[in-house]
């Protein structure tokens, strides 16, 4: 695992700017791997009652950040990663922005999938951050979630 | 004579988000005043949904010290999490009212 500066900076962040996904995928590089999965999560423009003109997001920033270190260290356990990258945005987002992104890099396409995979749905099971959806109408509405229990992913380890 | 003031701690800040943030009046942080040197967490829960009855419709866990405060018996300790009904609470520790959360 490459651990320069820039790379430490970079590995997880909860941030305000806009995610610049082709920088993310530049950082993902690495000359010793041959896979790099990046999963990108986007604002669509409708949810189950109807057309969605954004989302607003919150999040606890502190804990947060903390919880993505703690899913960057049990990757980092779980398989060999290259290089890892997760960063969420906040904020007044509109459709087509993207709100989450993860990239992933290992040796082989298998791992990548799976650490890019544990990570999206581990942020979504305990990182406290929320989202209040925009509907055309003029509505917002904090969407339905689940309790940020500390729920750890066997599922792979089951699998191996 | 002066009344003198029987507060032993000082008072304890807690965070609110989202939901239960906008449900509590929009405060992004709130003091609870306690007359006694000992607050548990159970105790900080008991204050929080007197002072906001509105609170007892959301499902919420609290956080201390960014850690989730886990609903399980007083006398089961092999979880490395603050429990309910021993963890001491001060001042310096930082407490988060955290409702369903939606990242992603």
């Amino acid at each position: 695992m490459g651990v320069d500066g820039e790379y430490v900076r970079i590995m997880i962040d909860i941030t305000n700017h806009p995610i610049d996904i082709s920088k993310v995928m530049k950082e993902c590089r690495d000359e010793s791997a041959g896979a790099t999965v990046l999963f990108s999560g986007y604002i669509r423009d409708h949810n189950e009652k109807g057309r969605v003109i954004g989302i607003y997001y919150e999040a606890y920033v502190k804990m947060a950040k903390n919880i993505l270190m703690e899913i960057e260290n049990e990757v980092l356990k779980k398989w060999d990663v290259k290089k890892f990258i997760a960063i969420h945005r906040i904020g007044n987002l509109t459709v087509n922005e993207i709100s989450v992104v993860v990239g992933v890099t290992t040796e082989h396409r298998r791992e990548a999938f799976e650490a890019c995979k544990y990570t999206i749905d581990s942020i979504k099971d305990r990182t406290p951050i929320w989202k209040k959806e925009l509907s055309e109408s003029g509505s917002a509405t904090w969407k339905n979630g689940l309790l940020p229990f500390h729920i750890k992913r066997n599922h792979y380890n089951e699998n191996k | 004579m002066t009344r003198k003031k029987r507060s032993a701690i000082k008072p304890l800040k807690v965070k609110l988000f989202a939901l239960a943030r906008e449900a509590s009046g929009g405060k992004r942080e709130i003091e609870l005043e306690f007359e006694r040197k000992s607050v548990k967490i159970t105790d900080i829960k008991e204050r929080l949904l007197q002072v906001y009855p509105q609170l007892k419709r959301i499902p919420f866990v609290l956080a201390v010290n960014y850690k989730i405060v886990a609903e399980r018996q007083p006398n089961d300790n092999h979880v490395n999490t603050p429990n309910m009904y021993t963890t001491e609470i001060t001042a310096e520790d930082e407490i988060a009212l955290l409702p369903p959360i939606s990242g992603g």
